[in-house]
């Protein structure tokens, strides 16, 4: 191990030591000034590429010449070229003009970094741009609904916003907004996201080979970037969508140094049912729900190499029901909602080290308030539930040499988990007697410490490692979990376009979430991971071939991994939230499961062009295994499923119209079902003597998941008209969602008829019309 | 904007209308013997025999009549156990199940055949440490409680299962004490344990191979009468005698959206299902001082 070690070093000093220039610069939007993620940046002479960070800026070590050829491109942009004279550094600042690439500058691009040439396995990205075309329910663009069609990510139950990535559970996604995680992210359990499209710039999926700066969850990371807002002039938007109505507004504060963005998202139709409740004086009941979203995120430019951004989360879900009548006053309200508040400075220290810091608030809340008015009595009952995080992290970056890209960080984060409060308040008049009662008021408390370093070797021109170590430290009540978790990617260029990746990972998650059923809900709970219920731990080897053609007009991968799960958990049998009392959690769930997914994925896109759009495939298989559980036998996943098939395309037939067309295919999910019936004697059970023994009557479940619902297919079709207007663009949305009618499996249920027992299959979506209307200023 | 109004309402009832339901043909299954068994050291076996019936199938006629149910004790058959007629489904032996022996059931019925296995464990090794007498704070109220304090001797490198079950005996009525499932309890049944019929059924995954102090509350209503005295009895369960046990509170959950894991039928019978299991205990009883 010294030996290498030694060896490393001893590449990099001589790595260092070398003539060498280095180019650094941020790419942005010429129009709106907004930071590009992920722009290509390409010299042309030293063959050298890179892409933008989060923050749209790069970091190039080349070797010295007369001059550079600097190519930076970005899809939907204009490719530039820069011719750079001869200089020992360089700092840009480079403009991208949003357009159409001409073909003839497109051949020119072939060596540009493209999907085989990124390090990162099992990694895929999508703007917003991407994301909006994309047909879904109601004609309102969603990113997780975009997300659920990339290969691996199982929806889970249709209509609600399930994410199950390669055999893992919903918990064991990390959810980020600007590096801040969600812990609850549908509105309409389900229906929609809570992300608002119109504030997002760029999300990207992490199936297998975290980076080291990731970790917290054992199967994914959607990492999540907000826009920045337009820095040169104001613009806005609102849109009217059979699901929602939204309003954005995005300007310079100060012109080219702040710039602030606000989305504003509402579901209307509460205030609809209010007005009508009003307006009739027979209407003494009144109820309704509602959500909404705030978005709001500041940027200012303090100088060249500084730069402050604070951004602002709040959306709440909210079910009310109120009853008027003389002498009688009754209000229910349940809610549910994060908030989320960051702040971060991202710096540049000396041309080399690009640092972030964040410092974020964020917490889920769920909470019920019931008040109740008689003539001689009050009520008033409160119950709330949630996790709150606070957050401390630095990230840095520096290409140390030509041929090191080194990361490094550390973070806090402090954990408060409050499962259930309930307080209780009687007020009696006439004796003037008051109770006040606090019910379950249990507060767990946990922290993490995390570090890491990685360093990215390109050992020639064909072959690059990423290696990197992330180290965390957990603390809960009196126990302490250290972990180590190894991260590796390997990359070997096959051609000059196509690439051989392998990755391993290992992960450690400090939370859990106590979920009922099939599907989450508001009321899941997070817990923190304690001696009892230790942390879950994951460990996945991912590897595939990746390969662009046509001049970089498709691309595609073919990936195979492999995963392992341990310490999972899982409510025991016959019990429920509503079972326990919060202080026995740890008592009520099956600890110490393990779970194995594997499976192979295949992603064939077309980037460019009057149609684009993707066909992702996935074959997987995925099980859980408890002692308690099926016998102690493995049992395939909720949803496990062997196969899925997802079509996305858009076609750009004419300026401002362009069809979208999706259809996504599945095979079954399992469920369990009985098979028989059966009546017995309980010998087991003793009852006093010579009463016999208790006769039983009972479903025979003989495994679980032993049945697989039918296959779900469904066709969607979305029209978009847009048309510039005399003070800005407006669009219509046209859509249909399951075009053909299949009546897809929901749920499955047992009923006893007049011909005996049979099994009903329940769907919830059949063809639905949508319209939208939306106008840009 | 009236219009608009009506379209986005028309949509929202679209919605609600668009629930529907389909009938799936059910699960292909064959009517199998069901036997829940039981062997214990000097009783004799008692086994209930049934079948099952397919979802398909209107019948409720889960009798297995005239059966053939042979008893062998180390391959050698001992008993034939009978139909008993007084109780629906149950065949009893008369051979006086010996310690230490293992015994397999064979049942044949027309064309259908079982087989199962039951080895009897070796008696638990426990101790009483003390007993006491506690107000114990439940979530309903404050309650009298005879707080347990038992060594159990686990043995190394096995997995280990038990049952307790703790009455009150020695006066004019014997009565079963009930558990107080609360966190005041001790980790280990908490862990594992599950409250079926009389017992308490537990594991020894926390303290498996070693000397472990167990705490255990149990109710106490009312004062013991001159005379009366606990008795614990407290058994080694056979792994299937144990899942049987744990399964039989939560049986045959059935599924929906919002359903909650469903328990499976433990099964350790070769060509049928069902479990046929051993348990061997220990009564311990004990008298107040005062």
């Amino acid at each position: 191990m010294k030996k290498i070690i030694f060896l490393l070093l001893l590449l990099t000093a001589g790595w260092a030591f070398a003539q060498k220039v280095r180019i650094t610069g941020t790419v942005y939007d010429k129009e709106t000034k907004e930071k590009l993620i992920g722009a290509q940046v390409y010299e042309t002479l030293t063959g050298k590429g890179t892409i933008t960070n989060d923050f749209g800026y790069f970091s190039l070590i080349v070797p010295k010449k007369d001059n550079f050829q600097l190519i930076i491109s970005y899809l939907g942009y204009k490719t530039k070229m820069l011719l750079l004279p001869p200089r020992g550094q360089y700092q840009l600042k480079i403009e991208l003009e949003p357009g159409e690439q001409l073909n003839e500058v497109v051949i020119s691009l072939d060596k540009q970094p493209q999907i085989e040439r990124n390090i990162e396995v099992s990694k895929i990205s999508l703007d917003a741009k991407q994301v909006a075309e994309i047909p879904v329910i109601m004609s309102e663009p969603d990113l997780i609904k975009a997300v659920q069609k990339l290969p691996g990510v199982e929806p889970g139950v249709e209509g609600f916003g399930g994410m199950y990535v390669r055999g893992g559970s919903i918990d064991q996604n990390l959810i980020l907004l600007d590096d801040v995680p969600l812990y609850y992210i549908n509105h309409l359990g389900g229906f929609l996201s809570v992300f608002n499209t119109d504030a997002i710039n760029k999300v990207t999926l992490y199936k297998a080979g975290f980076p080291a700066k990731y970790g917290e969850r054992l199967s994914s990371v959607l990492d999540i970037r907000m826009r920045d807002g337009n820095k040169k002039e104001f613009h806005g938007s609102f849109m009217a969508g059979v699901l929602s109505w939204k309003f954005n507004l995005e300007g310079p504060i100060i012109k080219d140094k702040t710039s602030f963005i606000i989305s504003l998202r509402r579901f209307p139709y509460d205030l609809l049912l209010r007005t009508a409740g009003k307006l009739s004086s027979q209407m003494r009941t009144e109820g309704g729900y509602t959500f909404y979203d705030i978005n709001m995120k500041l940027n200012h430019q303090l100088n060249e190499n500084d730069q402050l951004y604070l951004s602002w989360y709040f959306g709440d879900d909210a079910l009310s029901f109120s009853e008027r009548e003389k002498d009688y006053k009754f209000r229910s309200r349940l809610g549910w909602g994060n908030h989320l508040i960051s702040l971060k400075w991202a710096r540049l220290w000396g041309h080399r080290w690009f640092m972030n810091t964040t410092g974020s608030y964020t917490r889920y809340r769920f909470g019920v308030t019931i008040k109740e008015k008689e003539i001689d009595s009050r009520m008033k009952l409160n119950f709330f539930s949630g996790i709150i995080d606070y957050r401390l992290k630095t990230d840095l970056e520096s290409n140390v040499s030509e041929k090191v890209k080194l990361k490094t960080g550390a973070g806090y984060t402090y954990y408060i988990f409050k499962p259930g409060v309930a307080k209780y308040t009687t007020e009696g008049r006439e004796n003037n007697q008051i109770t006040d009662t606090v019910l379950g008021q249990v507060i767990f408390n946990s922290a993490n410490w995390h570090t890491y370093v990685s360093a990215l070797f390109k050992i020639s021109e064909k072959f690059e490692t990423e290696i990197g170590l992330r180290g965390n430290l957990y603390t809960t009540r009196q126990s302490i979990f250290p972990s180590l978790e190894p991260r590796i990617n390997l990359k070997y260029m096959t051609g000059e376009n196509s690439s051989v990746k392998l990755s391993y990972m290992e992960v450690q998650q400090n939370v859990h979430l106590l979920t009922s059923g099939n599907i989450g809900t508001p009321v899941d709970m997070w817990m923190p991971a304690t001696d009892l219920v230790p942390p879950g731990k994951s460990r996945q080897i991912a590897g595939g071939y990746y390969h662009t053609f046509l001049h970089g007009e498709y691309d595609m991968s073919v990936e195979a991994y492999y995963k392992t799960m341990n310490n999972l958990i899982a409510y025991k049998p016959g019990t429920s939230f509503m079972t326990f009392a919060f202080e026995d959690w740890e008592y009520v769930v099956e600890k110490n499961g393990t779970g194995r997914s594997y499976g192979a994925e295949l992603l064939l896109r077309k980037k460019k062009g009057k149609f684009r759009g993707w066909l992702a495939y996935a074959w997987a298989k995925s099980t859980r295994q408890f002692h308690q559980i099926n016998n102690g036998k493995p049992y395939p996943f909720k949803f496990d499923r062997r196969h899925s098939l997802d079509i996305t395309g858009s076609y750009h037939f004419k300026p401002g119209k362009v069809l979208s067309i999706s259809w996504a295919f599945g095979s079954g999910y399992p469920i369990t079902l009985p098979v028989g019936t059966v009546e017995y004697a309980n010998v087991y059970e003793e009852t006093e003597p010579g009463n016999g023994f208790f006769i039983v009557f009972d479903h025979i479940v003989k495994e679980k998941n032993n049945y697989r619902m039918r296959a779900y297919h469904r066709l969607d079709v979305s029209m978009r008209f847009t048309k510039k207007k005399k003070r800005g663009e407006r669009t219509w949305i046209l859509g249909v969602y399951n075009v053909y009618n299949r009546q897809n499996p929901m749920f499955y249920q047992l009923e006893y008829t007049e011909n005996g027992m049979e099994v009903y299959q329940f769907s919830l979506f059949p063809f639905l019309p949508s319209i939208s209307y939306s106008y840009r200023f | 904007m009236i219009k608009k109004i009506f379209f986005i309402l028309l949509t929202l009832i679209l919605l609600t209308a668009c629930y529907r339901k389909i009938k799936i043909p059910l699960p292909h299954y064959e009517s199998e013997l069901f036997i829940v068994g039981l062997v214990e050291p000097d009783s004799v076996a008692q086994i209930s025999l049934s079948r099952t019936i397919p979802l398909s199938e209107r019948s409720t006629d889960y009798t297995v009549n005239d059966a053939r149910v042979i008893l062998y004790e180390d391959e050698s058959a001992v008993d034939t156990l009978k139909q008993n007629l007084s109780t629906p489904y149950l065949y009893t032996g008369t051979y006086p199940v010996n310690d230490h022996s293992e015994y397999k059931l064979r049942v044949s019925h027309n064309h259908l055949n079982a087989e199962g296995v039951a080895r009897i464990p070796s008696a638990p090794d426990v101790e009483i440490k003390s007993v006491s007498q506690e107000e114990v704070i439940t979530e309903e109220n404050i309650t009298n409680a005879v707080k347990i304090k038992i060594i159990i001797h686990d043995p190394p490198q096995t997995e280990n299962y038990y049952a307790m079950r703790v009455m009150k005996k020695g006066g004019p009525e014997e009565s079963q004490l009930y558990w107080i499932y609360t966190s005041l309890n001790d980790p280990a049944v908490m862990n594992e344990g599950i409250r079926f019929s009389d017992y308490i059924v537990f594991s020894d995954i926390i303290f498996d191979g070693k000397d472990y102090t167990m705490t255990l509350y149990f109710d106490l209503p009312g004062e013991l009468l001159p005379g009366e005295y606990l008795e614990f009895k407290i058994c080694a369960l056979e792994r299937h005698a144990y899942l049987w046990m744990r399964y039989q509170p939560n049986s045959s959950g059935l599924e929906g959206p919002f359903a909650g894991e469903t328990s499976q039928i433990p099964d350790n019978i070769k060509d049928g299902l069902g479990v046929f299991a051993a348990k061997n205990a220990v009564i311990l009883p004990y008298h107040f001082s005062n």
